[in-house]
């Protein structure tokens, strides 16, 4: 039963034989696959994070009264609404808008590509977060708290669900080569067990798992030797000796850790894949190459049974962005985000199209968004957009979702949610239900209080669900 | 009881008795009005509250079990009583009420209704008249019982945790040969009521390295273990535990423990995660309390309150980095730092109640804790106490009474000095400078050269005054256009600016005419600085600048060729010529002098003469991008190329009335005057002439002492000029100055590394390891005629460079005294002053002084990170109530206090509050906290003692080790919990008392066998009737990674470094945390966000991999293999053995590993290193081993 190895690995360090029909490691390993509250429908998450927060109002949120008020104030700013301080009138979308699908979702021409995908998605206008700033607001996205050392959504799952390749770690973060803004701690496993830690890899992709590769000095029967000699010892230390179930934990761990020297390069390489799909996903193409190569990859590990994959996108084209934050178009909204659409727009497609004709779409939960939204006015030199936590547009496809869905809704100008706002509890609350838990129910005791990734609150929008 | 200084708020928010009382008098004010009040409600509210909140907020919501914030709107008193966030309602004043600002959507997570559209701005409106005209309701219903709980404090007060200590009897046992202190009669009693026996005590060898291990961290040595063998004593264990109690080995382990609960680090976190200087005196201070075995008290006391103790103790300071820990954002908007200040201290309250109390409050910031008794009340109280209390790195000077001996010592001497200069300025000086004057007038100009300079002078002016007949034509600009949106202008001054939009590139397109004329040979391009532009101008870049790319000229529609361009300033690397070639890439720009109007002249390749006005097209193209485009700027024709710009800025070369004269060919003895003092009064200032200089390279490089001064002439000259940056090569440097007279002069020069300069043979600097920043400033004399100086370079491995100026020490005012003949007594002294540099005994005087000032003690200042009082970030020091733990939503200010349940029932927060100043309720906090008789110190104690225990025995009296409340585990064994709790106590709250005893019990020295027995009745061991296995932590395997290296470095203190290969221990790593040792975290390390009271033990795949293939495994492998010499494999391995496990290999182990030798090195067949790489595999393999870090 999942509730009691969940309880059992609540008890850290405890070592009784509740899975005494099961080897030592499986019974030890948190990560042991396992399933959730009910039924799930998505079985691996790709996160797409546009890091530095794209515009609503350029990319799905189409908003014909802010365009026909450019110049003119806009209704009930508030200067302070973002980082810095805006000017309180209303900049028009530089994009143009049609409308794409069965759905007739409105799609800005800033996604020529994944705007063939309109009648895949489901997508909600009336996100709102909790902080005007990145970092807090990056770590509300992934933990549900503003603050540092909550859970990552990803190491939620891990312990949640576990995983069920055990030769590949069961979650990761693909950044480009700069980390988001607040690093690490965005993906951290907070006060859950290390264990349930995300693998985080740069867009080099360079890295694949730190120490994979077997020292020069050795060969595989020289390794293999040595981890004979280990088993040879840890064998006779473990007799007569009290609970040896972690004893032999570590000693699988070391089998484990043979095999993923071979397994895990495999997974990673690219090369394996025929050149029209590389080409699909925009690799060895400049502008799209690298977000070409994390998106194919994240295909590949799901494939393999990884849970979740946070990627960080977006190539930073100025306009006021920066490498930590490539879409933060305070100055120049057109230029910033043409540069960073672009770098995306052709591998999410792909990658849209691949899962789909591989039948693997209708498990695969692909969610997309920043942190927060930006401005309906504008903000530096009067082309630019500042954050925006009142509103901002997230999309689904894929596992569980009802393609074509629109859910909630933010005023004329795009400036806040007003209708069926969603909260990041709520989104966290669907993302895990569609992953086959109860959000109420996967916690975890810490300071003598059951922590959950939705706090105190979060409901399953069941608006976007099929 | 309840402490007058702490506010009600409790009973406003809780009691509904006293809202109750409130009501009637409400409505009998309202009375008269009240059918039309009734019609209101009926007809603007209640539809409202139906539609809109009814779904989430009423009795049938509640039966659904869709209730949502324990919050009832359709019964009146719901209203009145409010949900879990207080009262929604505070009839009379819409702007105090919460429901006001929920469905105003002023709280960003309670915007209601919470997934519909916000309610009208009409219906807002009748919500706040109807709260101000008293809330007008007719609906009756009962109000659901709530299953609000009351703190019960009298009853809680009686849970264990919270009951005062009491003396406690050791039980007694029947086998009382076991025993060898009370620890052991307390747990020998729990295990014979169950008939369970201790497990037979552990080998020596085991006990020993057990000991290292837990006590130091690092494995004691073979010598070591050998003479306890040796010694048959039974008293020697005890005199072991002192001795290794005694080591410095063992703050450094138990530090780790402390810091892993004080979430200790040395930088902010979040963004940009900036390091916190002089953190890691925090560090030191627990090591170094934890050594000398501080009361834990004190040592508690310290951490909160040290700094407001005793600001001048080093130890005081430092140990208030407990609290200043603590993540903390650097960067945060305007509207989260209110926010961001509540949370810090979350953070604040949230680490000391969990370390110290083993309690979390934390839980209290949002409402009532609930299961443990800590109310909402508490929470802000205890927060209040620190709400003063800022984070920062401060330099203090611990011990001033050094400075203040050192500062005496050196007045004396220095004083003395001082009088001697002051005495020579005041008596001696002026008439020095009243001689000297005397002398200087007297002294001749050396006409000749006077005249030659002249000379010089004139021939490089009449051209250029003969060339300011240069004509300029105005451009009648007709039409311009900008690309981008910008928006470009020409005026009727022909003055052309840029407005509005600033796109990334742009190009300006200006047509129009220029004449009739004579001739055009060239266009102007005059550029103007304007307070309108960005840094002035004249670019559009936000600092001013522009980056013209290319400038193309077209006339009567055909293209003019370009041939030259000349500009008055041009940036480096940004010359005017950019513009002219087909390179759109480079461009022009002025960086260096923005702010400023400039003038670029272009050349056309043939003349254009015309009789009808020349149409001219010119595109100004600006590529460089970044929105570097002009701002400002004119467009004109020339008649003439000038030489240079000199001649367009015409007059400003020479007056016209000079410059009519300069032109005759022959003047009046009245004009030659007249040219005569121009020239002097322009340039007679600089005496002497701006040689080249002429430079001799290393190679042919001559002691100075050789060089013939004759032949420095002959050097071979380059092109190197004043004030001008020079690289060159390391070598001498020679320069000729000629002088019209004796001059005193400044004379200024920049070098990085060595150097010194000779004028007139004389040494007038000398300097060793300078940098280019430092200039030497020196006043010399210059003698009519030749002037020779050298300058010898040594600039080290830096690229030489040398600045060099000359200036006269002389401004216009002392120049006129210097030529009036007789001075007053006031001028005397005013010429003295600036002649004291150039006179020698003024000079050695001054020289004297300086170099005793370079002497003075400076007070030495600690930089420590360390709380201080009203250092604040934020500036605010009143702490509120919150609502929902909400800093948008602020109730009245909370006072300060502390816990109620853990003061005595007879005592308030005055007790400890009245001792302390107003201001500094943080003492008192701290006093609290310690105070075992009637404040939190039973606790205190009963935590600390756990920690220890738990450190030792694998497993806490009380297993949650930081949650002692009603949530947490009840203790195995609660009367030697209090039993140890008391003796710490009685023990002046020794730590190491604690230690001692549990190091010397029985139930410590149990062997690790299991029994039938123990497994069948106590299957968990809970009893602890064998000895539970340890894993050694992260810091421990690299410590003793390095210990087997042979590498360990014992340097205690002071900064740390990132470095995982660093040879100290691993306490002292630099702890950043966005740069956590990966090897580290790895392993189970903490990443320093909010305490951790015991870390995690997993198994995980990439530790393995790391252990077998990182290279600082390998390396530490490689270093033990190389220091341990052996003549046998069965040698090498007992010896290995000694050092991985600190005993002698079985026989089996010795034979297998013997082999693995063997066939490891046959396996390298063919390397040449076969035996050495299979003895670091050898190596590797223990490291790798379980028992490597397991210790039993």
């Amino acid at each position: 039963m999942k509730h009691s190895r969940r309880k059992f690995l609540s008890q850290a360090g405890a070592a009784a034989g509740i899975f005494a029909t099961q080897g030592a490691f499986a019974q030890n390993n948190p990560l042991a696959f396992g399933t959730g509250h009910f039924p799930a429908k998505a079985k691996s998450i790709i996160w797409l994070h546009m890091t530095g927060a794209p515009s609503q109002m350029d990319t799905f949120d189409y908003k014909p009264v802010l365009n026909k008020n450019h110049g003119k104030p806009l209704p009930d700013a508030d200067s302070k609404t973002g980082f810095f301080t805006t000017s309180g009138k209303c900049l028009a979308s530089p994009f143009a808008f049609k409308q794409y699908g069965e759905s007739g979702a409105w799609i800005s021409d800033l996604f020529p590509h994944l705007s063939n995908h309109a009648d895949d998605m489901a997508f909600i206008y009336s996100m709102y977060s909790r902080s005007n700033n990145h970092t807090p607001a990056m770590l509300e996205l992934t933990s549900g708290f503003f603050r540092q050392g909550f859970p990552s959504i990803a190491s939620w799952l891990m312990y949640g669900l576990g995983t069920p390749n055990n030769s590949l770690p069961g979650s990761f973060v693909f950044h480009a080569p700069k980390k988001p803004r607040g690093e690490d701690p965005i993906w951290s496993t907070g006060f859950l067990p290390k264990i349930f830690q995300a693998t985080a890899i740069d867009g080099g992709n360079k890295k694949v798992i730190d120490n994979l590769d077997r020292l020069a000095d050795l060969n595989d029967a020289q390794q293999r030797a040595q981890l004979d000699a280990i088993k040879f010892l840890n064998d006779s230390h473990r007799t007569e000796r009290l609970h040896t179930s972690n004893l032999e934990a570590r000693q699988e761990a070391y089998e484990l850790a043979y095999r993923m020297q071979t397994s895990a390069p495999n997974a990673f390489n690219l090369n394996n894949e025929p050149e029209s799909t590389r080409k699909l996903y925009g690799i060895d193409t400049k502008d799209t190459d690298l977000v070409g190569r994390q998106l194919l990859t994240s295909r590949r590990l799901v494939e393999r049974g990884v849970r979740f994959i946070h990627v960080f996108a977006g190539t930073n084209g100025g306009g006021g962005g920066v490498n930590d934050v490539p879409w933060d178009g305070h100055n120049n909204i057109k230029a910033n985000h043409t540069v960073a659409a672009r770098s995306v727009d052709k591998p999410m497609s792909a990658l849209l199209a691949d899962l789909k004709q591989r039948g693997m779409l209708d498990d695969t939960l692909v969610v997309w968004g920043g942190e927060f939204g930006r401005t309906s006015d504008s903000q530096g030199n009067g082309t630019g957009r500042d954050h925006n936590p009142n509103a901002f547009t997230m999309w689904f496809a894929g596992g569980g979702i009802k393609g074509g869905a629109q859910y909630g809704r933010t005023d004329d100008f795009g400036y806040k949610a007003i209708e069926n706002r969603t909260s990041v509890h709520d989104l966290h609350a669907t993302v895990l239900h569609l992953m086959g838990l109860d959000h109420e129910k996967l916690t975890y005791r810490h300071n003598g209080r059951d922590f959950r990734l939705t706090d105190v609150s979060g409901n399953v929008i069941h608006d976007i669900l099929g | 009881m309840k402490s007058k200084a702490k506010t009600n708020r409790w009973h406003l928010m809780r009691s509904i008795d006293t809202l109750k009382l409130a009501i009637p008098c409400v409505f009998m004010a309202i009375s008269v009005q009240a059918d039309e009040k009734l019609n209101f409600f009926e007809s603007r509210i209640r539809p409202v509250l139906v539609e809109k909140c009814y779904n989430c907020h009423s009795v049938k919501a509640a039966d659904q079990g869709k209730l949502k914030g324990g919050f009832y709107i359709d019964v009146r008193e719901g209203l009145l009583r409010g949900g879990d966030s207080g009262p929604a309602v505070i009839p009379g004043h819409p702007e105090k009420s919460l429901l006001m600002q929920v469905i105003r959507h002023e709280i960003i997570d309670m915007q209601m209704p919470p997934k519909k559209a916000k309610l009208s701005d009409q219906q807002i409106a009748d919500m706040a008249q109807w709260i101000k005209d008293g809330c007008t309701d007719p609906r009756t219903g009962e109000l659901p019982e709530t299953e609000e709980q009351i703190i019960d404090l009298e009853a809680a007060r009686t849970f264990w945790s919270f009951r005062p200590l009491k003396k406690v009897t050791p039980p007694p046992v029947k086998d009382t040969a076991w025993i060898v202190n009370p620890i052991d009669q307390f747990m020998l009693h729990e295990l014979e009521a169950k008939g369970i026996p201790f497990a037979p005590e552990a080998l020596k060898t085991t006990l020993i390295r057990r000991l290292y291990m837990g006590l130091t961290g690092l494995a004691p040595s073979k010598a070591e273990v050998e003479v306890f063998l040796n010694e048959k004593d039974p008293q020697n264990w005890s005199a072991l535990v002192e001795k290794v109690l005694r080591s410095q080995r063992f703050g450094e382990r138990w530090a780790r423990h402390w810091l892993d609960l004080a979430r200790f680090a040395e930088s902010n976190g979040y963004a940009f995660d900036k390091d916190r200087k002089g953190a890691f005196h925090y560090r030191d201070f627990v090591i170094k309390a934890l050594n000398e075995d501080l009361p834990y008290d004190e040592f508690v006391r310290m951490q909160l309150a040290g700094d407001l103790i005793d600001q001048k103790s080093h130890d005081h300071v430092a140990a208030t980095g407990f609290i200043a820990a603590g993540p903390f954002t650097s960067q945060q908007t305007a509207k989260e730092r209110e926010r961001s200040r509540y949370e810090q201290l979350d953070d604040l309250i949230g680490t000391v109640s969990t370390a110290m109390l083993g309690l979390s409050v934390a839980c209290a910031r949002c409402h009532d804790h609930k299961f443990d008794p800590i109310s909402s009340d508490d929470y802000y109280s205890m927060i209040t106490a620190f709400g003063k209390t800022g984070f920062q790195t401060v330099g203090t000077d611990f011990k001033p009474e050094i400075y203040k001996t050192a500062k005496e010592e050196f007045e004396r001497n220095h004083q003395p000095i001082v009088k001697a200069l002051k005495a020579y300025e005041d008596n001696d000086l002026p008439k020095r400078a009243t001689e000297w004057h005397k002398e200087w007038q007297s002294h001749e100009v050396d006409e000749t050269l006077l005249a030659k300079r002249q000379k010089d002078w004139e021939a490089k002016h009449i051209p250029i005054i003969k060339r300011s007949g240069l004509k300029q034509y105005p451009i009648e600009i007709l039409s311009s256009t900008a690309t981008g949106n910008a928006t470009i202008q020409t005026d009727s001054a022909h003055i052309t600016r840029l407005t509005g939009a600033n796109p990334e590139k742009a190009t300006y397109t200006l047509e129009g005419d220029a004449g009739p004329v004579p001739q055009i040979a060239a266009i102007m391009l005059e550029i103007f600085a304007d307070e309108g532009l960005p840094g002035k101008g004249p670019g559009r870049a936000t600092n001013g600048n522009f980056v013209l790319s290319n400038f193309t000229v077209e006339s009567n529609g055909e293209p003019v060729k370009l041939t030259e361009a000349l500009a008055d300033f041009s940036q480096k690397g940004h010359p005017i010529a950019h513009t002219i070639d087909t390179n759109k890439k480079t461009g022009w720009a002025v960086s260096g002098a923005i702010g400023k109007d400039h003038i670029a002249v272009f050349k056309l390749e043939k003349p254009i003469a015309s009789q009808d006005a020349v149409s001219l097209k010119i595109v100004m193209d600006h590529q460089y991008g970044h929105r570097h485009g002009l701002g400002k700027f004119r467009l004109r024709a020339l008649s003439d190329f000038p030489k240079s710009t000199d001649e367009i800025k015409g007059e400003a070369v020479v007056p016209q009335t000079i410059a009519t004269i300069l032109l005759k060919d022959t003047r009046s003895d009245t004009e030659a005057k007249a040219v005569r003092d121009y020239y002097l009064r322009t340039n007679a200032t600089t005496p002497f002439e701006a040689n080249d200089w002429r430079h001799l390279s290393t190679k042919e490089a001559i002691e100075l002492d050789a060089i013939d001064f004759a032949q420095l002439e002959t050097w071979k000259t380059v092109d190197w000029k004043d004030k001008k940056d020079i690289t060159t090569t390391n070598g001498y440097a020679y320069r000729r100055i000629d002088s019209t007279r004796n001059f005193p002069v400044i004379l200024t020069l920049k070098v990085a590394g060595n150097v010194e300069a000779w004028l007139n043979g004389e040494s007038v600097v000398k300097r060793e390891n300078g940098n280019f920043k430092q200039v030497d400033t020196r006043h010399v004399y210059l003698r009519k005629g030749a002037n020779d100086l050298v300058v010898k370079l040594d600039t080290k491995n830096n690229k030489p460079r040398l600045n060099f100026g000359l200036k006269t020490g002389a401004g216009k005012e002392t120049l006129a005294l210097l030529n009036k003949p007789g001075l007053t007594a006031e001028q005397s002294i005013s010429l003295a002053k600036w002649h004291a540099p150039y006179d020698a005994k003024w000079k050695k005087l001054k020289a004297d002084l300086d170099a005793s000032k370079a002497k003075e003690p400076k007070p030495k200042l600690t930089e420590v990170y360390q709380a201080k009082k009203n250092g604040t970030t934020y500036g605010k020091y009143t702490i509120h109530h919150l609502v929902r733990g909400n800093s948008d939503v602020k109730l009245e200010p909370a006072n300060p206090g502390f816990m109620d349940v853990l003061m005595r029932p007879e005592v308030s927060d005055e007790k400890w509050l009245k001792d302390t100043k107003e201001a500094e309720p943080r003492v008192a906090f701290a006093n609290w906290i310690t105070d075992e008789k009637e404040g939190a110190g039973s606790l205190l104690a009963r935590v600390i003692v756990n920690r220890i225990w738990k450190q030792h025995m694998g497993k806490g009296i009380v297993a949650s080790a930081s949650n002692f409340g009603t949530t947490g585990d009840m203790p195995t064994h609660p009367e030697l919990l209090d039993w140890l709790a008391m003796t710490l106590i009685e023990n002046d709250w020794s730590q190491k008392s604690i230690h001692r005893l549990i190091l010397n019990s029985a139930v410590y020295r149990q062997g690790v066998a299991t029994s039938d027995v123990g497994l069948s009745l106590d299957p968990d061991n809970k009893l602890l009737w064998t000895r539970p296995r340890q894993r050694i932590e992260a810091e421990v395997i690299r410590d003793r990674l390095i210990q087997m290296s042979g590498n360990l470095e014992t340097k205690m203190y002071g900064k740390g470094t990132l470095s995982l290969t660093d040879p100290r221990r691993s306490v002292y790593l630099t702890v950043k945390r966005s740069k956590l040792l990966p090897f580290l975290q790895l392993f189970d390390a903490p990443d320093a966000i909010e305490g951790k009271e015991m870390r995690n033990e997993t198994n995980s795949a990439p530790q393995s991999l790391t252990l077998l293939n990182s290279k600082f495994v390998r390396e530490m492998s490689a270093k033990l293999a190389t220091r341990i010499k052996a003549d046998s494999n069965e040698a090498l391995v007992t010896q290995l053995y000694w050092e991985t496990f600190s005993r002698t290999p079985r026989p089996q182990e010795l034979i297998y590993l013997a082999e693995f030798l063997s066939r490891q090195t046959n396996l390298y067949e063919g390397d040449a290193k076969a035996a050495d790489k299979a003895k670091i595999d050898l190596c590797q393999l223990l490291i790798c081993s379980n028992e490597f870090v397991y210790i039993d």
